[in-house]
């Protein structure tokens, strides 16, 4: 039984295509009638994990999430942070198996939308799947940054690499506050993600506001204040290029 | 849990920790400073024979112990 579906819920995900292609009103209001479920989830909740057989893709709609993998001896790489807007299992509706764990990072809201209904929406609006490919070619771009990050950038690099990434992608979805954002993750989950050792990262943050390049106020549940923009991102060798964001939200 | 401060001694100059870490033992701490120096000596410089010192205190300032990690090059 699907709860009734507000015309609002789904604006994080229009907001996010429009930041990388156009998205015409009838392709909006297509998108608004599409069949979700919006659950609350609680953090660090699986949404799909590691061999699952989805029927549904997932949309962020509030929170932030992140794409990992459990290795043996219970060590974990993250491989990439999702925001609101963000279908991160969108290969779901075309790799019937996962290969990796999909969980929130933060309390989070997120949209269901069922396999099928998506299938017909997409054949009915082929615009809008190419849409969809261009943000599944983007998400493989932000990969190769990330395996480069991982092979040769240094912790500094790295932290400052990612920082400067996902500020850029929650200001083209307008989520940032001037030069300040919200990475609500721990440093070991930050380690998780950069290959970095937890006390290297926490004096990696040192060293990053030490240089003034950013301020992290405490308790600030994340909070991340840009003090020198520039600076952070010759820090982090971050050329927002393969982000593809159209030149109104760069 | 208690928090530990770990100071990175780099060529004789220390930088001090000043926000620490907080973790659930004195073996975890070990444990993690080991995976820092390994971490750390890894981005030095060819050109440098580098020796790196992770030290570690508790909240009294007590110094606990220090995990050292040294590439050196040998002429034969």
């Amino acid at each position: 039984m699907l709860p009734q579906s507000n015309p609002d819920d789904l604006h994080p995900l229009i907001r996010k295509l429009e930041s990388i292609a156009p998205v015409s009103g009838d392709e909006r209001q297509a998108i608004i009638a599409l069949p979700i479920t919006v659950r609350n989830l609680k953090a660090h909740a699986d949404i799909v994990r590691d061999q699952d057989r989805p029927s549904q893709c997932c949309a962020i709609l509030e929170g932030f999430a992140c794409r990992y993998k459990l290795l043996p001896a219970g060590r974990r790489q993250i491989m990439s942070f999702h925001i609101p807007g963000d279908i991160p299992d969108l290969q779901s509706l075309h790799l019937e198996i996962m290969d990796h764990s999909l969980a929130t990072v933060v309390a989070s809201k997120v949209a269901f939308i069922p396999h099928e209904a998506l299938r017909s929406f997409l054949r009915a609006h082929p615009r809008i799947a190419d849409v969809f490919w261009r943000d599944t070619l983007i998400d493989a771009a932000i990969f190769r940054q990330w395996i480069v990050g991982l092979g040769r950038r240094d912790a500094c690099a790295r932290i400052a690499h990612i920082l400067c990434e996902v500020y850029v992608r929650l200001r083209a979805v307008g989520l940032v506050n001037g030069q300040t954002f919200t990475l609500p993750i721990t440093q070991a989950e930050l380690g998780d993600a950069t290959g970095v050792s937890t006390v290297h990262v926490n004096r990696t943050l040192q060293e990053l506001r030490g240089n003034g390049l950013i301020a992290t106020p405490k308790g600030g549940g994340g909070q991340v204040m840009i003090k020198d923009w520039d600076g952070l991102q010759k820090a982090g060798e971050f050329d927002p290029t393969y982000l593809h964001l159209k030149k109104k939200a760069a | 849990m208690p928090r530990f401060y770990f100071d990175i001694r780099r060529d004789g100059v220390t930088k001090l920790d000043t926000d620490g870490l907080i973790l659930p033992s004195v073996m975890i701490a070990r444990a993690e400073a080991s995976r820092a120096a390994i971490d750390m000596v890894r981005e030095a410089s060819p050109h440098d024979t580098p020796e790196l010192v992770v030290a570690v205190r508790d909240e009294a300032g007590k110094h606990l112990f220090e995990v050292q990690a040294v590439v050196r090059v040998l002429e034969r």
